[in-house]
């Protein structure tokens, strides 16, 4: 993180920021999902689904309401977070499978309405007025944002993870039945965990759009987002706050380099590589690897 | 005021009735052995009194309160903890970390581990307080569920089957440590298992479930002596019969 972070300070070459700026957006976007992914065991395909909707609510309103798009990073996280209640709260009575599957496919139907919509002045997309700084001062600030966003949510989520919420979540992803028998009440703790990933993920896609000050569809609703969140999480181990930042360095650190050199066809693949071999072969991902010694300790 | 009671409890499950009127009472402080065939509705009744399922008609009251169609969490609340036939630990946690799970003594301060470990203490595993729950034996895993049910404060304990398949020393355990918090802190034991011998010493009343109905109760001696509670078990002595024990 601190390497990162120094790394995207000093070089001070654009394209190293940008690069280190997205690497610390998935750090957020990871972080967020793995309360409920991680902790609770509940796969959340649509990452994006809450980053486009936080995104198009930060574009909708800052022109409305003629402000700059930065300052509605709150509606964003708000519109996102109440979209998240309104799914969660009927899918999360479905277990496991189910609610991965609903989450996919209601990313694809909210792009295709905002696809034909008129607010959202459909496939053409929206502009947003950007910041009044130059290239260089513009970049910096969003670095910083994202920097400030990821250290402020690996504390959330590390705090989540040994709070009685973060139990209950730990309860829930071991035997959900159990977990309701000793009073843990799943329903709530999953939506609660649901909802939180949304509000971020909302509030990231309002500074995402604020930094590119246009959006449309196809891109700001792209599923390959989602798919990173996950991979990130389960390469980096979603058990614990480390874990995604971990997966979210290392994976996006591959996947720039490779859409640096490649055309993104090769990025994707070993992603998916990586996956199959976390999935099947790490399932503490890189942190649990660490993970498995210290739990001895703690425990005595 | 019975701390337990049904009244006419039936539970369908689409053609088949499971529970077909189901009544009786047990007091604070007792211990009802529950026996009856395979599939005659024993995991059912448990299902219902804890909140997993909701009772197709009928009623269930604790204390004189009817908690019939609650979530198992709510009802956790209100001092019903249950044990599984097959013991579901978290396997990935220790056996402390089991303990601390539980919501209503979860804190993690000194005072929630201090009881975690005096509950393990009492079961005989505080050697194994940072074992993984995946490592210890099946029967550990039931001495973990029991002591993960007192965790909570119960008032009633519903329990699946203890004693299948356990070690007789961890049995012997198990049926001290649930005579003895009746007897010292009047908590209910509501227990299920095939041992009828066993049930017959641990039980102040004993009751015999046949296809969804209760077939007699009382004395838990007179009950098992019954002849029709012989014949619900094909027949034979009910200690001594081979067909009992699956
Ligand atoms: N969730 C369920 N859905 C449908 N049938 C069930 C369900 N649970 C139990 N049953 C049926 O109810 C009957 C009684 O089962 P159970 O209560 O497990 O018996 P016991 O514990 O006495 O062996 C069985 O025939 C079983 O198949
Ligand atoms: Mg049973």
């Amino acid at each position: 993180m601190a390497l990162t972070a120094a790394f995207g300070a000093t070089t001070g070459q654009l394209g190293t920021m940008r690069v280190v700026t997205t690497v610390l957006m998935y750090v957020v976007l990871t972080e967020s999902w793995t309360v409920l992914g991680g902790f609770g065991g509940y796969l959340n395909f649509g990452m994006v689904l809450f980053f486009g909707v936080g995104a198009y609510t930060t574009a909708i309103v800052s022109s409305h309401a003629g402000i700059t798009p930065l300052a509605t990073v709150l509606a964003a996280g708000g519109v996102a977070g109440v979209l998240g209640v309104l799914i969660g709260v009927p899918s999360l009575r479905l277990r496991g499978a189910y609610f991965a599957i609903v989450t996919f496919v209601l990313t694809l139907a909210i792009q295709q309405l905002v696809m034909v919509l008129g607010i959202t002045n459909g496939a053409l997309g929206l502009y947003l007025k950007p910041v009044s700084l130059g290239p260089r001062a513009s970049d910096e600030l969003y670095y910083f944002i994202f920097l400030g966003a990821a250290v402020v949510t690996m504390l959330v989520v590390r705090r989540i993870g040994s709070s009685r919420f973060g139990s209950a979540l730990v309860a829930i992803r071991e035997d959900e039945d159990a977990a309701e028998v000793l009073g843990v009440p799943t329903t709530r703790v999953k939506t609660v965990a649901f909802v939180f990933a949304a509000v971020v993920a909302g509030m990231v896609g309002c500074v995402y759009a604020s930094q590119l000050y246009y959006i449309e569809p196809v891109d700001t609703f792209a599923f390959s987002l989602s798919l990173n969140v996950v991979v990130a999480a389960i390469v980096g181990g979603a058990q614990s706050w480390i874990g995604p930042l971990l997966g979210a360095v290392a994976t996006q650190l591959i996947s720039q380099e490779l859409l640096i050199h490649t055309q993104g066809v090769e990025g994707n693949l070993v992603l998916g590589a990586l996956l199959i071999v976390f999935a099947r072969f790490v399932p503490g991902g890189i942190a649990g690897v660490f993970r498995r010694r210290r739990v001895a300790k703690v425990a005595v | 005021m019975p701390r337990l009671e049904l009244k006419g409890v039936h539970k369908r499950f689409g053609g088949a009735m499971v529970l077909d009127g189901v009544s009786f009472s047990v007091d604070a402080g007792r211990v009802l052995g529950v026996i009856g065939p395979n599939g005659s509705g024993k995991t059912t009744m448990i299902n219902v009194l804890n909140g997993v399922h909701r009772p197709t008609k009928g009623e269930v009251l604790l204390e004189g309160t009817r908690i019939d169609g609650r979530s198992p969490h709510s009802l956790l609340r209100l001092g019903i903890g249950r044990t599984f036939q097959n013991p579901r630990v978290f396997q990935s946690l220790t056996l402390l970390d089991n303990l601390l799970m539980v919501t209503e003594g979860m804190g993690r301060d000194g005072g929630g581990i201090d009881r975690a470990l005096g509950l393990l203490e009492l079961v005989g595993l505080a050697g194994h307080a940072g074992t993984l729950a995946s490592e210890v034996s099946g029967g550990q895993k039931k001495l973990v569920e029991f002591a993960r049910a007192l965790m909570t404060s119960p008032r009633l304990v519903l329990m699946d089957e203890p004693f299948a398949g356990i070690h007789p020393e961890i049995k012997a355990v198990l049926m001290a440590r649930i005579r003895a918090s009746c007897d010292e802190s009047g908590i209910t034991y509501l227990v299920v298992s095939h041992e009828v011998s066993e049930l017959v010493d641990l039980s102040d009343e004993l009751l015999c479930l046949a296809e969804g109905r209760v077939l007699a109760s009382g004395d838990p001696r007179q009950v098992s002596s019954q002849p029709e509670v012989i014949e619900a078990y094909l027949g034979q002595p009910l200690a001594s019969n081979p067909a009992v024990a699956g």
